[in-house]
């Protein structure tokens, strides 16, 4: 026992905390605030998935017109309703071949029949089923299903039309990209504007309290009463429809939620020693709300932006989907989309495309902001 | 209470009284009159006789006033469009379908919907969790009318499960009801998992687990209760939603109701109609949401309401 305490000398020690001159050294690099929130929206699999999503369908929708020789308004009646067609791609479904269905007393009657309202020659007619046969009734009705080389039928078996034509035999890879693209630009602006000036309203509201809070505050619970949608639609119609009445229309009450976070936030913030520290330097009003308070602000004015974004999109193509959003011959994926509704039974390939475009994109955008949400602010997850 | 609740019906009050202004005037302000579309075939004469018959012809003040008197009473004016016929009656006539559908979307959605947050947050961390994450996030992103348009199409067109259109029948609501209520599953099952994972974690919970209360007791009486309390308040968005949803699935499927009556009146500058509608829209809108406020003060005793403060 002895012998063992007297192994334990005090040279065998080392102190572990002794270079005083390290112990304010970081062991970490430093990271801003910013690029750890960069870091956590990597780790997370479905942010990074939407990124990219929005990424290509951006992309796509700046440089995808360009990708073929066909413009946004070039009509070819004689191209009318012709399906989907890629070189190479034609084992997944994209030939050119369509398949309708006819009507008549007996297949024969039919299919002439079919033919000559389709104005299509017999020869181009690659395979026919018959669906529906007269089950015992008396009536004579036959139904036939009739695979038909479309481009070939037109004689244009040397174009390309990769999502189709429309009615007017417009091109629907350019039309649609273009409308991927005003649709974004709707989007991002509406977005954009509905931050400014909800960070102001909610800003100036919260910094300066009191009175003007009181009023600002009232403004916002009478118009925050009102149905978006009923302001939407009444400007809109007052507005000429377009570009113009849309982002209006979407702005005017958009920026309420936005003007109530950032009021929250600046209340919490204002009476904080930071802000007083900025005070008795002789910082003014303007310049401790917008170096001070609203930087703090930012990472909450973020998130919500980006769940805006996809709102604001989606509002747009509901109301031209109702008739009320951007006129004919411009396009945005809510014009294609209601254009698309009104025969799609025939064609169903003119609602697929922008129908997953536009789908793509919501999810996009939707599970970015989630992860943004996350990596940003890990307290407000819900 | 008795002065939040005061407070806050005359702020409803100025609200809808600000709506029906605007509505009014907006209305009045628009380009084009219900009379344009006969172009050539009425001569000046029919036109004045026709705007003194419908009150068109009176200062703006005036008809704001008749209005506003004729609808305190219930009476939104008459249409253009089908014969004098009055607006209240034609709303009356088309709010069945609509209300059928919208309450049938809105309990079967969030009965789902609290059912597969409840699944989610139980399984979390698992392959139904994530599942029921994606079906959440596609609800969300998808919007109404695209996957009505899907549905129709692949069920009712080439499957033939489902008639396409129309309302005849139980078998005629299926797809709308699916189509408008995927929306109100997915904001229900997000928020109910959020909420459950937060109470499972908590105190209590595990003390009824010390007691050695059985799991399901657990789940149902104590966690699912809890959890369900904060859903309440995404019934606001919901009802915008349904609201939202209804003009465009009507219209789709091509059932009579308030919706698709609204967006015919639009194509027809029908003003006393869509005038009707959106004061009903509006009403109904700031009824739901102060209700709302109203239950989740009395289902959960800690929320004081005070002042309207947020």
């Amino acid at each position: 026992m002895d012998k063992e305490s007297n192994n334990l000398h005090e040279n065998k020690f080392q102190r572990v905390h002794v270079k005083e001159e390290l112990s304010e050294e970081l062991a970490r690099p430093q990271l801003s605030f910013w690029k750890d929130a960069w870091i956590r929206l990597l780790k997370n699999k479905g942010a990074i998935t939407g990124l990219i999503l929005i990424v290509v369908i951006l992309l796509l929708a700046f440089i995808g017109p360009f990708l073929n020789s066909y413009g946004m308004n070039d009509e070819n009646y004689d191209a009318a309703y012709l399906p989907p067609k890629v070189k190479g791609l034609e084992w997944l479904g994209f030939d050119g071949i369509s398949t309708i269905e006819v009507q008549g007393t007996s297949v024969d009657d039919a299919i002439t029949r079919g033919l000559e309202g389709y104005e299509i020659d017999k020869e181009f007619v690659l395979d026919s089923t018959v669906i529906e046969e007269p089950n015992g009734d008396d009536i004579e009705y036959f139904k036939v299903s009739l695979d038909v080389d479309m481009y070939a039928a037109n004689g244009l078996e040397d174009q390309y039309f990769w999502f189709g034509t429309d009615n007017m035999g417009r091109d629907l890879w350019t039309r649609i990209w273009e409308g991927t693209r005003i649709s974004l630009y709707i989007g991002v602006l509406a977005a954009m504007i509905d931050m400014v000036v909800g960070v102001l309203y909610g800003g100036i509201s919260g910094y300066y309290g009191g009175r003007t809070d009181n009023v600002m505050q009232r403004i916002i619970e009478v118009l925050s009463g009102i149905p978006n949608l009923v302001v939407v639609i009444l400007m809109i119609m007052i507005l000429k429809p377009g570009l113009l009445a849309i982002t209006i229309a979407l702005t005017i009450t958009g920026w309420i939620g936005m003007a109530r976070i950032v009021r929250g936030q600046v209340l919490k913030l204002k009476n904080q020693e930071f802000v007083l520290a900025a005070r008795t330097l002789g910082a003014n009003d303007k310049r401790i709300l917008m170096k001070h308070l609203i930087p703090n602000v930012m990472s909450v004015i973020v998130i919500n932006t980006m769940f805006t974004i996809p709102s604001a999109i989606f509002f747009e193509s509901f109301l031209s989907f109702i008739g009320l959003g951007l006129q004919p011959p411009h396009a945005s994926l809510g014009s294609l989309i209601d254009t698309a509704f009104d025969d799609y039974r025939v064609y169903p390939y003119m609602l697929l495309f922008p129908a997953v475009i536009i789908s793509l994109l919501m999810i996009g955008f939707n599970i970015l902001a989630d992860g943004l949400r996350d990596a940003l602010d890990p307290k407000m997850r819900r | 209470m008795r002065k939040y609740l005061f407070q806050r019906i005359i702020y409803m009050l100025i609200t809808l009284f600000i709506i029906v202004t605007a509505t009014f005037f907006l209305m009045k302000m628009m380009p084009g009159s219900p009379f344009n579309n006969l172009g050539g075939k009425m001569t000046d004469e029919q036109r004045v006789l026709l705007e003194a018959k419908y009150g068109l012809d009176q200062p703006l003040p005036v008809q704001y006033f008749k209005y506003m008197t004729g609808m305190v009473q219930g009476d939104f004016g008459v249409s253009f469009q089908y014969n004098n016929r009055p607006v209240t009656d034609i709303i009356l006539d088309r709010i069945g379908p609509s209300a059928h559908l919208g309450a049938q979307a809105l309990i079967i959605g969030s009965i789902l919907g609290v059912i597969l947050g409840m699944i989610a947050a139980i399984k979390h961390n698992t392959w139904i969790d994530y599942g029921s994450n994606i079906i959440a996030v596609l609800g969300i992103s998808i919007p109404s009318f695209v996957f009505a348009g899907l549905l129709q199409y692949y069920l009712a067109v080439k499957l033939q499960l489902f008639p396409v259109s129309f309302w005849e029948g139980p078998i005629y609501t299926v797809l709308p009801t699916i189509a408008l209520m995927i929306f109100p599953m997915a904001i229900c099952a997000r928020f109910m998992r959020t909420e459950m994972l937060e109470v499972l974690g908590s105190d209590y919970i595990e003390l009824a687990r010390a007691k050695g209360v059985k799991n399901s007791s657990i789940m149902f009486r104590h966690a699912m209760r809890n959890a369900l309390i904060p859903v309440v308040t995404v019934l606001g968005p919901m009802t915008v939603s349904l609201m939202t949803g209804t003009l465009v699935i009507e219209q789709i499927f091509a059932i009579p109701g308030i919706g698709e009556q609204f967006v015919l009146s639009i194509s027809t500058s029908d003003y006393p109609v869509i005038m009707g509608t959106t004061i009903l829209f509006a009403v109904l809108f700031v009824v739901v949401i102060l209700i709302v406020d109203l239950l989740y003060g009395l289902i959960d005793p800690r929320i004081r309401l005070q002042g309207g403060k947020n």
